[in-house]
């Protein structure tokens, strides 16, 4: 499902964010990306979803090679990936209702299906409640809740999420655990980059650790 | 199905953006319409002069000089007579003293000359309008009256006026091109600020995986707003300027027919003059939102 071959990042800068990866993750598998900050995790996850391309070597996901894909490409590609970002990027002129119907729509679901969707995933996340508010009127944990909702929200084949329970409290962060895993079972491959050592202890998951934009294996 | 769905959330969203973005909005709605308005303006005097003109060659004003002995009442019999006569309209007998002030308005140098004159030397005249396919068998008719003294048709000095208006034209046509230019760069920079000030936004639709028409169509709309509503307004002040010219400046010009009786554009024109203004949106914010790039 997803491919790393020899992939370096190497930033506009001279920053070296990855180096040699090559990895395999598989179809309906569930790791963790873990390593200290700024040992390129964000990167790793970035170059799946193409927001970044590698400088070297090639990144295959959903049996794309990123570097191929042409420009019109790009918005199907993505749409099979489910993206938590670490910054959330919340649309802020908009409620939290909006923002997940509004992506529904723009990805080119049918009206009918908007309302039914979008509240399904806010009571995943515990926040179907909170529905008619501006992301700004929610705390840290509560906007990172809608930003899993919106990667939930049309079923992704693959699901990444950059430092989900950064911002939750250890109770909340077990329960996210537990939504991603039944994600998960159905069938969507998960990859979730965070530093939580204590979770990945806890989760069992394979687990791939990055320094410095090295990449080693500890499987458990 | 889709496609009209699609379209109700592009005109919600281009609707959404035209109200956030205030000021820019007003600020192209202004230029537009000042754009329009003159085009309007414009257009107005085209179209008079143009009807003038078709009136004047189909229609000419003529007029008929009687003899210096015709009494008033032969003159006015005559008129009678003339206005059964097919293809003849306004017709109009005018004394010697009317045709004098006409005269003096014209001429102000005339109205000394009669002052110093102790009798009024113009002799009683009748203007119409003759239907140029009628003109031969009018002029028969004529004939055996011998109050007629002469017949003064403008026909000579038609081609010259005609030769001023197709100039007039192009210099107009002229200048709505290059006002349509200004509009058209003005909404087009507009609409990029507007795209540059939702960077974010967009962005963030295009790492989830939006669609680029979802994301394009509704600054094409924010555009076309603002060229319906610069139009419209545009029209509106345009053809309010032109009532108080006429209403303050062009009655003074009296002997000029057609300046005095200046109209206003026929309702055709001004869904043109709108629908021209929505075209302009529709490109320049098009152009401006085709180059929203991949991320
Ligand atoms: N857009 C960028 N331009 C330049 N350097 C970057 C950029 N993004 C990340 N980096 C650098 O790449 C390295 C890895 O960053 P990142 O992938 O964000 O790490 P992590 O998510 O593990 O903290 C860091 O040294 C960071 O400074
Ligand atoms: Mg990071």
């Amino acid at each position: 499902m997803i491919h790393f071959f020899h992939v370096s990042k190497v930033y506009e800068k001279g920053n070296r964010a990855l180096h040699e990866v090559n990895v395999s993750i598989g179809k309906g598998e569930f790791a963790f990306l873990t390593g200290p900050s700024g040992a390129g995790k964000t990167t790793f996850l970035k170059l799946i979803f193409r927001e970044e391309l590698p400088s070297y070597g090639r990144v295959v996901a959903n049996n794309q090679n990123t570097i191929a894909l042409k420009k019109h490409q790009i918005p199907d590609f993505r749409k099979k990936i489910g993206v938590v970002f670490q910054d959330f990027k919340l649309l802020e002129n908009r409620t939290v209702f909006e923002n997940i119907v509004f992506i529904l729509k723009v990805l080119g679901y049918p009206a009918s299906f908007l309302r039914d969707r979008a509240f399904y995933v806010l009571k995943l996340v515990g926040l179907q409640h909170r529905y008619n508010d501006y992301p700004r009127q929610l705390s840290g944990g509560e906007q990172q809740r809608i930003a899993i909702a919106r990667a939930l929200v049309n079923e992704p084949l693959i699901l990444l999420a950059d430092e989900p329970t950064g911002n939750l409290d250890p109770d909340l962060s077990l329960e996210i655990m537990a939504l991603f895993e039944k994600i998960n079972s159905r069938g969507t491959t998960v990859l979730i980059a965070t530093h939580d050592r204590e979770m990945i202890k806890q989760m069992r998951k394979r687990t791939l650790y990055l320094d410095h934009g090295h990449l080693q294996e500890h499987r458990k | 199905m889709k496609l009209f769905i699609d379209f109700g959330f592009y005109i919600r969203e281009g609707w959404a953006n035209f109200t956030r973005s205030g000021m820019l909005s007003l600020f192209s709605i202004l230029i537009i319409s000042i754009s329009i308005a003159v085009i309007t303006l414009f257009s107005t005097v085209f179209f008079n002069v143009d009807h003038y003109l078709k009136n004047m060659k189909q229609n000419p004003v003529y007029s008929i000089f009687l003899t210096s002995d015709t009494t008033v009442k032969e003159g006015k019999d005559l008129s009678l007579y003339l206005e059964t006569l097919k293809g003849v309209s306004d017709v109009k007998l005018v004394l010697p003293d009317e045709g004098m002030k006409k005269l003096a308005k014209r001429f102000p140098l005339a109205g000394e000359i009669q002052k110093s004159l102790e009798e009024n030397p113009l002799p009683l005249s009748i203007r119409l309008r003759i239907n140029t396919a009628a003109a031969a068998t009018i002029k028969q008719a004529l004939k055996p009256y011998t109050i007629v003294e002469s017949i003064y048709s403008p026909h000579f000095f038609l081609s010259e006026l005609e030769s001023i208006s197709s100039a007039v034209s192009f210099f107009i046509a002229l200048i709505a091109a290059i006002l349509v230019l200004a509009s058209v760069f003005t909404i087009f920079n507009v609409i990029r600020i507007t795209i540059l000030a939702r960077q974010n936004d967009i962005a963030i639709m295009q790492l989830v995986g939006a669609d680029m028409k979802y994301i394009r169509a509704p600054f094409a709309v924010e555009g076309t707003l603002q060229g319906l509503s610069g139009g419209i307004l545009g029209a509106l002040f345009g053809s309010g300027l032109i009532s108080v010219i006429r209403a303050h400046y062009l009655t003074r010009f009296q002997y000029l027919p057609f300046l005095s009786r200046i109209t206003s554009l026929p309702l055709s024109y001004f869904a043109g003059i709108i629908l021209l203004s929505i075209a302009m949106g529709l490109f320049a914010s098009t152009l401006a939102a085709s180059r929203i790039d991949y991320v």
